[in-house]
């Protein structure tokens, strides 16, 4: 296209105008507003042309934007400042203003406290963090991870951060807790009944191994959530017995720990399951009373045993 | 066959089926039916046209992705930076040329090809600090001495002691 000839020709259509009805003011208007054409088409032309600014600072917003989609952050910590969008808010003004207003960039929240306080030797402000995060995500579902096995010598600042990160639960879409056995009864009261957006939970338990069967008390904080389908759960070989979950809903279970029993329970009752993976340490075939019970599972798709008699390979049982 | 005419006047010619591969050509031709007309390509240089036919006539025949939302928002879409091979080698170009190519696939609508520029511009600041990512893509540290101090506060957040 040859926009200095498209230019020319408006310019002398222009002067045809003003000279013929000069007199005429809707004409003069549209005089006027081709005058206006001219100077933006020309502008937008210049720029255009002989935009100095390098090919980054060029892209639209829109592609910026979808250039930060593709960076994963799902394993982010988020007390590293140097990881997740913090970088992406320090290259420049731009970058920041889009990276701090782009919601999608804050909705992993990983909460690694063992990463702080064993590997960083740092103290962190875990609240404002935080707060950033839950700020900037606006009302998107949020993907958690906590780890806090050792709250011994917790900073007020890891409560106050692990208290607003409850406050959050109603957002929760993933959640993955390996938290110390503790931990999941003082949190129930806050979440349980509130978690109406979650769709898949990992727990990592692992309580003292003689509180196994009846030690502990029921852990009931995940009872209730409509939208939950995919669990798993690693140490705790009394699953049933130990914790309350919408097992009926479940359609995906992935049990596992060191110890003999195979948890056949959960699947007597989680009746929709389509894929299934238990792994324990004992006979998967036969209890110490005799043969198991015929468990019927209509829905199943992919069930995987790992333990005594089978190795451990994803593909060691298919039914 | 379909003429493109690029910003530097220069003609192209490609079968229907791959300069279809942009959405703003299929919509053009729509509208315009049947004609021997040139398409002009005002924001495609001709350097850029070329590759750009290149990756339409190596995926043609593929199904073309729908048209659906705003892709930025959603937050279900799984997110990988997996590039095919021949595709990885294809965006293996220079930086201007490889932003000139996200422009024009932006500019004519060829979302896999806007996807597989920005899965590899994305792939570049992976892991970088701030001022590596202001090195690689030459761009200039303009923050206000508010924006400083904002961000001077940020880093006292999880600051070593």
């Amino acid at each position: 296209m040859d926009s200095k000839f498209s230019t020319d020709s408006l310019e002398a259509e222009i002067a045809s105008i003003s000279i013929t009805y000069d007199y005429g003011d809707s004409l003069s208007l549209e005089s006027r507003e081709r005058h206006g054409w001219i100077a933006d088409y020309s502008t937008i032309y210049d720029l255009d042309r002989i935009d100095p600014r390098p090919p980054a600072q060029r892209i639209p917003t829109e592609i910026l934007l979808l250039i930060f989609s593709y960076l994963n952050f799902s394993e982010a910590n988020l007390l590293q400042l140097s990881d997740g969008p913090w970088p992406l808010t320090k290259v420049c003004s731009r970058w920041r203003e889009i990276a701090l207003d782009y919601p999608l960039l804050w909705t992993h929240v990983n909460l690694d406290f063992s990463y702080w306080r064993y590997i960083l030797g740092t103290e962190t402000r875990a609240d404002l963090i935080l707060s950033t995060f839950v700020e900037r995500s606006k009302s998107l579902p949020l993907n958690v991870q906590i780890r806090w096995r050792d709250i011994e010598d917790a900073s007020e600042d890891a409560y106050k951060a692990m208290t607003l990160l409850l406050s959050t639960c109603h957002r929760w879409k993933k959640a993955v807790l390996d938290i110390h056995s503790v931990l999941f009864y003082e949190i129930s009261p806050i979440i349980m009944g509130r978690l109406l957006e979650l769709e898949a939970l990992k727990l990592n338990l692992n309580p003292p191994e003689k509180s196994f069967r009846d030690g502990q008390p029921i852990i009931d904080a995940f009872q209730f959530a409509p939208k939950l389908r995919d669990v798993c759960i690693e140490g705790m070989p009394y699953a049933t017995r130990n914790m309350r979950l919408p097992w009926s809903q479940l359609t995906h279970l992935n049990a596992y720990h060191d110890h003999p029993n195979p948890n056949y329970h959960c699947l007597r009752l989680s009746p929709n399951l389509v894929e299934c993976y238990l792994g324990s340490h004992g006979h998967l075939l036969q209890s110490p009373n005799g043969p198991y019970r015929v468990i019927e599972l209509p829905r199943l798709k992919k069930l995987v045993l790992g333990g005594k008699c089978c190795p451990r390979s994803p593909d060691s049982l298919c039914a | 066959m379909v003429t493109l005419v690029t910003s530097d006047n220069e003609k192209f010619t490609a079968d229907k089926e791959v300069a279809e591969r942009s959405v703003l050509i299929k919509n053009m031709l729509e509208d315009v039916g049947e004609s021997d007309q040139p398409i002009p390509l005002p924001n495609v240089s001709s350097s850029v046209l070329k590759k750009v036919l290149e990756y339409c006539e190596h995926h043609r025949g593929e199904p073309l992705p729908a048209a659906d939302a705003d892709t930025t928002q959603d937050d279900t879409r799984k997110r990988t930076t997996d590039i095919s091979e021949w595709d990885q080698k294809f965006i293996t170009v220079d930086q201007e040329m490889l932003f000139e190519i996200i422009l024009a696939a932006n500019y004519l609508d060829i979302k896999s090809l806007l996807d597989v520029g920005c899965k590899t511009v994305a792939n570049m600041i992976k892991g970088k600090t701030p001022e590596e990512i202001r090195k690689l893509f030459n761009i200039v540290n303009d923050f206000t001495p508010e924006e400083e101090a904002q961000i001077k506060k940020e880093n006292e957040w999880a600051e070593d002691r």
